[in-house]
């Protein structure tokens, strides 16, 4: 069974992260610790033969969203994060339980401080 | 080069290697070199009369170099390199698959190495086309089936010790659903690898019940879904579709195992339902008190909870859907997460007049099942009952 990982992380922290790292111009040392702990994690998914992907996701200054309008879609910037918690990473893994699932999502919870997700993927196939 | 006719060898020559020599994985990527060797040598050199033993040979003398650029294990390889030069590896008569299969099935192994490294090693797939059918990435499938054949090698070869044969047909039934929910050429292996294995071991009922499954689940593969990928229930299928040459071996083979088997198994008793459905011409000619009987023999060789469900379904259509509701209670704790017990309570509902209940029920096994038709076709049937 597949399933994708959310992973949430605090907004004001993220940018305090930059601020900091601009300002000293040395990758702050969460920010090694999350990089270090996740090419562990992936590495050990892979072995493990449950790693199907994983990004992190730039900065939510980048975000455009596209909306329905009448006549075409319209796409704008942001949102620029009113919430607290936006989105900082995904993984997809395969694994053989839910359980499983949840206590790879433990470990990226403990090794970064984000907040995870768990979603189930639809299957392409069934039968009655 | 008849790839086909060398694909076909795969398992058994395989087998023979690790039979005589052990080293499963070393083996395995020993075989794949002997194939590439035949595929550049044959269309040159001419097919060998004896292909089969050509390639044990050749992938012997492969197992052998490898494992001499093996320190660490000098000396036995000297005495393996001296044994292959002296007696080349004799090609039993005793069919191999069967060993390899019980290699890939041991239950040292766990359940989802096995199926993979069997259509690996014995079936002779890639493993890009094993990566394919899982929908994982190929380095992600490349791990499993290695890990998997490290297990092997770790636990000593595995040959000690005689295999299971109800944990081969269990990896066999897990090969054919898999192809069964969507993946054709998977069901198409599963159906090949089991008529080999009944071939050799037709004596036991079980592998005689397993192969009549599944010919007769693979019957009404064309009536199963429609053009568009939607999903057709049984009692609406078109009976037109359904392969009769299937039916008829499936049927046969059914008769055979109930005759020979001293106590019924599960595999058995789910070929005898499939057979029951099978020959009832249109779903109002079902003969559901055999069916109903047929579940009640198979209840009590299994524990699992989806066969008092079908039970149920059974018992609504011989003594009337409140008798079906009322034995759905019975494995309500167990199924609760379960999207089939909701599409089979939301059935029983609409067959018992109370389409509210029903469209309840509908949704809620829509929400319930993570597989995109099956969430097409329980939504569809709640809104037949706005």
């Amino acid at each position: 069974m597949k399933y994708m990982l959310l992973a949430y992380t605090n907004r004001e922290a993220w940018e305090a992260t930059t601020r900091e790292w601009t300002a000293t111009g040395q990758m702050p040392a969460e920010v090694a610790a999350a990089c270090e702990f996740f090419a562990e994690l992936g590495q050990e998914l892979v072995a493990s033969g449950e790693f199907v992907g994983a990004e992190g996701l730039a900065d939510p200054a980048h975000s455009r969203t596209v909306r329905p309008s009448a006549g075409a879609p319209v796409a704008t910037d942001g949102p620029f994060a009113e919430a607290k918690e936006v989105l900082v990473s995904y993984s997809i893994i395969d694994c053989a339980t839910a359980e499983r699932a949840a206590e790879i999502a433990a470990r990226v919870v403990a090794g970064t401080g984000d907040t995870v997700e768990i979603r189930p993927l639809m299957s392409p196939t069934g039968e009655l | 080069m008849d790839t086909a006719l060398a694909r076909s060898l795969v398992p058994q020559v395989l087998g023979a290697v690790v039979r005589r020599y052990g080293h499963f994985d070393a083996a395995e990527d020993a075989v794949q070199e002997a194939l590439i060797a035949a595929h550049t040598q044959w269309p040159v050199e001419g097919t060998p009369t004896d292909p089969k033993a050509w390639l044990i040979r050749v992938a012997a003398r492969r197992l052998v170099d490898s494992l001499r650029a093996d320190q660490a294990r000098k000396r036995r390889e000297e005495a393996l390199a001296a044994s292959a030069d002296r007696d080349e590896v004799s090609v039993p008569d005793a069919d191999d698959t069967l060993t390899l299969l019980f290699l890939c099935c041991h239950p040292a192994l766990p359940q989802d190495a096995q199926v993979p490294l069997t259509l690996r090693a014995v079936a002779g797939l890639t493993t890009a086309e094993i990566a394919r059918a899982f929908l994982v990435p190929e380095p992600t499938m490349a791990k499993r089936i290695t890990r998997a054949k490290h297990r092997i090698r770790d636990h000593g070869g595995g040959f000690a010790e005689p295999g299971s044969l109800a944990a081969v047909l269990q990896v066999l039934y897990l090969v054919f659903t898999e192809g069964h929910m969507g993946r054709a050429d998977l069901a198409a292996e599963a159906i090949r690898l089991t008529e080999h294995v009944h071939r050799l071991r037709g004596d036991e009922a079980e592998v005689t019940g397993l192969l009549a499954l599944m010919l007769l689940t693979d019957a009404r593969r064309a009536a199963r879904a429609t053009a568009g990928g939607a999903l057709v229930p049984l009692a609406e299928q078109d009976r037109a579709l359904w392969d009769g040459a299937l039916i008829a071996r499936g049927t046969a083979l059914v008769e055979a195992a109930l005759t020979r088997g001293a106590v019924f198994g599960p595999y058995a008793l789910q070929a005898a339902i499939a057979a029951v459905h099978a020959e009832a011409r249109a779903a109002g000619d079902t003969d559901w008190p055999q069916i109903l009987a047929l579940y009640h023999l198979l209840e009590q060789v299994t524990d699992n909870p989806v066969v008092t469900l079908n039970r149920a379904v059974a018992t609504a259509m011989v003594h009337g859907p409140t008798a079906g509701l009322a034995l759905t209670e019975r494995v309500a704790e167990r199924l609760a997460t379960n999207h089939r017990l909701a599409a089979v309570r939301a059935h029983l509902w609409e067959l018992a007049g109370e389409p509210d209940l029903a469209r309840e029920q509908y949704l809620a096994a829509a929400r319930q099942t993570t597989s995109t038709p099956e969430r097409d076709h329980l939504l569809g049937r709640a809104a037949r009952l706005r």
